[in-house]
C-alpha cells in the first residue's frame, strides 16, 4: 500500500470542495490518514476469484414501466433555491466573458 | 411545582385497538403525548420540532372519521416521531445539519405516507446525528440528545432522539434509519427495541440518502409486538424505491406462529472477542440461556470475516456518502454562504465548509480518497469484494442455524463527549452491527438487562432475508419471560 501523503488528502479536499485552509481542516485530513492506516488491514485479505457486491441482494432490479410521470410543479422545485430569478436558479458566473 | 404527565401506558397496538374501537379519541391520545414531550424535552431533547397544530388536526380529523363511521387503520390515533432524515410535505427537513437550513419538503416519504394511512399521528421530528453519520446523538446542528437513563450520557445514535422519544415513554413508536446500526444501538442504549429489517424490506422513497446499498428505514418501539405491527405497516414494494423488494408482507405475529422450541440460535465466536465489556457479554449470556430454556438450542459458529467488517462498512459506507452529499451545493435548496460574487467553486466550497460538520467533512474525504481514480480498486473495490466473503459468512451460518445472536453495542452508554475526539474509537461502537448491514440481512434489538450503573443493556438478533417473522418471534418469546422492556427511566 502507498504511505497515504497528508498533502494529497489536501488536494483531494479541494477536489470535494471542502475547505482545506484552515488548522481545523488540517486535522482532518490527519484523521483520514490514521483511519487509512488502520483500515489497510483489508489489503492482507485474499480476495482472489471473489466478485464485489455492489449490493446486498442478488435479485434483479426491478423496473417500472417507461411511461412519464408529472414532476413536481417548478415553483415547488424553486421554493427551496437560495436564490433564484425568472423561474431558474441564480448561480455566480460560469462562463468567462 | 408542575405535575408530571403520566407516560403513556398503553402500547401502539393497545391505543390502536382502543381507538378504533371508539373506546379513547385520538385527540386525547395525542394531549398526553404532547404533555409528555412539554414536561422532559427540555432534558432529554430528543425533538427538534413538534408538529403541535398539524398532530392536533390529524387527531381531531381522525376522530371525526371514526365518528362518522369510518373504519380505522391498524395504527389508529398513535403518535409517532419521525427521524429528521424523513422528508414530509410542507415540513422542514435538516438531517441534523446546518446545510439544509431552511429547506421545506414539497413531498412525503413513503414509509411516513404508510404510516399516515394507517392512522398514525405524526407529532414530530427527531435529532440525529448529521446525515446519519455517527453512533452518539453529538454530531448535530442541533446540538446533542440526552440519554434518558442517564443524562450525561448519549443516547446512541445516529437515530438517537427517535430512541430517546421512545424510552421516555413520549411515543409509543418512533422512525429510525439505519445504515450501520443507527437503530439497533440507541435501541440498546436506551432500553427500547429497534428493528433493522432486510434491505429493500421497506421503500427508501423520502429518506435522506446516507449510503444507499445500506440504509434500511427501521422502527422503534416498547416490544416486539409493536415492532411487527410496524413493520407490517411500512413493509412492501414501493415503485419509486427500485431496490424495494416485492414479496408478500405477513402477519408477523400470528397468532398461530409456533413458538421457539427447537429454533437453532448461532453464537458466533467473533461477536464475543476482546473489546466486549464483561457486563454486556454476561448480560447477552443471561439472555441465551433464557432463550435456551424457552427451547432454543444454542450453537456455536465461526464467522471469520467479522473483523473486517469496520473498514469494509466504513470505506463502502464514505465513499458512498461521498458521491450521494455532493448535491448540497448551495444551488437547489439549504443554505449558500456568502461568497465573492463571480467565483461558483468558492461559493461551493464556503457553503459545504460552513454548513458541513466535521464529520461529514471526513467521511466525505474519506469516501473520496477510495473512489480517486489510482485506489478505487485497493481501497473501495477491494471492500467490496470483502462485503462478499462477509455476506457468504452469513450463508454459511444460516445453513445451520435459523438465528445468530450477539450484544448489539460493546459498550453501555459512554459519556457525552467521551469519544468525540476520537472517530475510529467512536467507529468501533458498531462492530457488532455492521455485518447484517453488508448482508442485507435483518437484526433486532431488545433490552436484555442493565448494568451495575443501571444503564441498559441490548440483545441483537439477526435473521436470515425476510425472515423478520422469527426474529420477532424470538423476541417476543423473550420479552413474555422478562420484563426488561417494561422498566421506564426515572426522569
Amino acid at each position: 500500500m502507498a504511505e497515504i501523503e497528508i498533502r494529497e488528502l489536501a488536494e483531494l479536499a479541494k477536489l470535494a470542495r471542502l475547505r482545506q485552509a484552515t488548522s481545523g481542516s488540517k486535522r482532518t485530513s490527519e484523521e483520514v490518514a490514521g483511519l487509512l492506516k488502520s483500515f489497510a488491514m483489508l489489503q492482507d485479505v485474499n480476495t482472489e476469484g471473489v466478485e464485489p457486491s455492489a449490493y446486498p441482494m442478488t435479485i434483479a432490479a426491478r423496473l417500472r414501466p417507461d411511461e412519464p410521470t408529472k414532476p413536481l410543479p417548478q415553483d415547488q422545485v424553486l421554493r427551496n433555491a437560495p436564490r433564484q430569478r425568472a423561474g431558474c436558479f441564480l448561480v455566480p458566473r460560469v462562463i468567462e466573458g | 411545582m408542575s405535575q408530571r404527565p403520566q407516560a403513556l401506558p398503553e402500547s401502539a397496538d393497545e391505543i390502536a385497538r382502543a381507538v378504533s374501537a371508539g373506546q379513547a379519541l385520538a385527540a386525547d391520545v395525542l394531549e398526553r403525548s404532547l404533555q409528555r414531550i412539554a414536561a422532559l424535552d427540555g432534558r432529554v431533547k430528543a425533538f427538534v420540532e413538534v408538529f403541535h397544530d398539524a398532530a392536533r388536526h390529524s387527531a381531531q380529523a381522525l376522530d371525526a372519521a371514526r365518528a362518522g363511521g369510518a373504519e380505522l387503520g391498524p395504527l389508529a390515533g398513535v403518535p409517532v416521531a419521525i427521524k429528521d432524515n424523513f422528508v414530509m410535505r410542507d415540513q422542514r427537513t435538516s438531517c441534523g445539519s446546518a446545510i439544509l437550513e431552511g429547506f421545506v419538503s414539497p413531498y412525503t416519504a413513503s414509509a411516513v405516507e404508510r404510516l399516515v394511512s394507517a392512522g398514525a399521528i405524526i407529532v414530530g421530528r427527531t435529532n440525529m446525528d448529521e446525515f446519519a453519520m455517527g453512533s452518539s446523538t453529538e454530531h448535530s446542528c442541533h446540538g446533542p440528545t440526552h440519554n434518558p437513563f442517564d443524562l450525561q450520557r448519549i443516547p446512541g445514535g445516529s437515530s438517537g432522539g427517535s430512541a430517546a422519544a421512545v424510552a421516555a415513554r413520549m411515543v409509543p413508536l418512533a422512525l429510525g434509519s439505519d445504515t450501520g446500526g443507527s437503530v439497533r444501538q440507541p435501541a440498546a442504549l436506551c432500553g427500547v427495541s429497534g428493528l433493522k429489517p432486510t434491505y429493500g424490506r421497506i421503500s427508501r422513497f423520502g429518506l435522506v440518502a446516507f449510503a444507499s446499498s445500506l440504509d434500511t428505514v427501521s422502527p422503534f418501539a416498547c416490544d416486539a409486538t409493536d415492532l411487527a405491527l410496524c413493520l407490517r405497516v411500512l413493509a412492501g414494494v414501493d415503485t419509486r424505491d427500485a431496490t424495494s423488494i416485492n414479496a408478500p408482507v405477513p402477519d408477523y405475529l400470528a397468532a398461530d406462529a409456533p413458538g421457539i422450541e427447537g429454533l437453532r440460535i448461532g453464537v458466533p465466536t467473533e461477536y464475543f472477542a476482546d473489546g466486549l465489556d464483561p457486563e454486556v457479554e454476561a448480560r447477552t449470556r443471561e439472555a441465551l440461556a433464557i432463550l435456551e430454556i424457552q427451547g432454543a438450542t444454542l450453537v456455536e459458529l465461526a464467522m471469520p470475516h467479522t473483523r473486517f467488517a469496520i473498514p469494509t462498512y466504513y470505506l463502502i459506507a464514505t465513499a458512498e456518502a461521498s458521491s450521494n452529499l455532493a448535491r448540497y451545493d448551495g444551488i437547489r435548496y439549504g443554505r449558500r454562504a456568502e461568497h465573492p460574487a463571480d467565483d461558483l467553486n468558492e461559493m461551493y466550497t464556503a457553503t459545504r465548509h460552513e454548513g458541513f460538520g466535521a464529520e461529514v467533512q471526513r467521511r466525505i474525504l474519506l469516501g473520496s480518497f477510495c473512489l480517486r481514480q489510482g485506489y478505487v480498486e485497493e481501497w473501495y473495490q477491494k471492500a467490496q469484494k470483502v462485503r462478499t466473503l462477509i455476506r457468504r459468512d452469513f450463508d454459511a451460518a444460516f445453513s445451520q442455524v435459523d438465528l445468530i445472536a450477539s450484544a448489539t453495542s460493546p459498550g453501555a452508554a459512554f459519556s457525552l463527549g467521551e469519544k468525540l475526539d476520537d472517530p475510529l474509537a467512536m467507529y468501533m461502537n458498531d462492530i457488532l452491527t455492521t455485518p447484517a448491514n453488508l448482508a442485507g440481512v435483518p437484526g433486532l434489538s431488545i433490552p436484555c438487562g442493565f448494568t451495575d450503573e443501571d444503564l441498559p443493556v441490548g440483545l441483537q438478533l439477526m435473521g436470515q432475508a425476510l425472515d423478520e417473522a422469527t426474529l420477532l418471534r424470538t423476541a417476543a418469546v423473550f420479552q413474555e419471560a422478562t420484563d426488561y422492556h417494561r422498566r421506564e427511566p426515572v426522569l
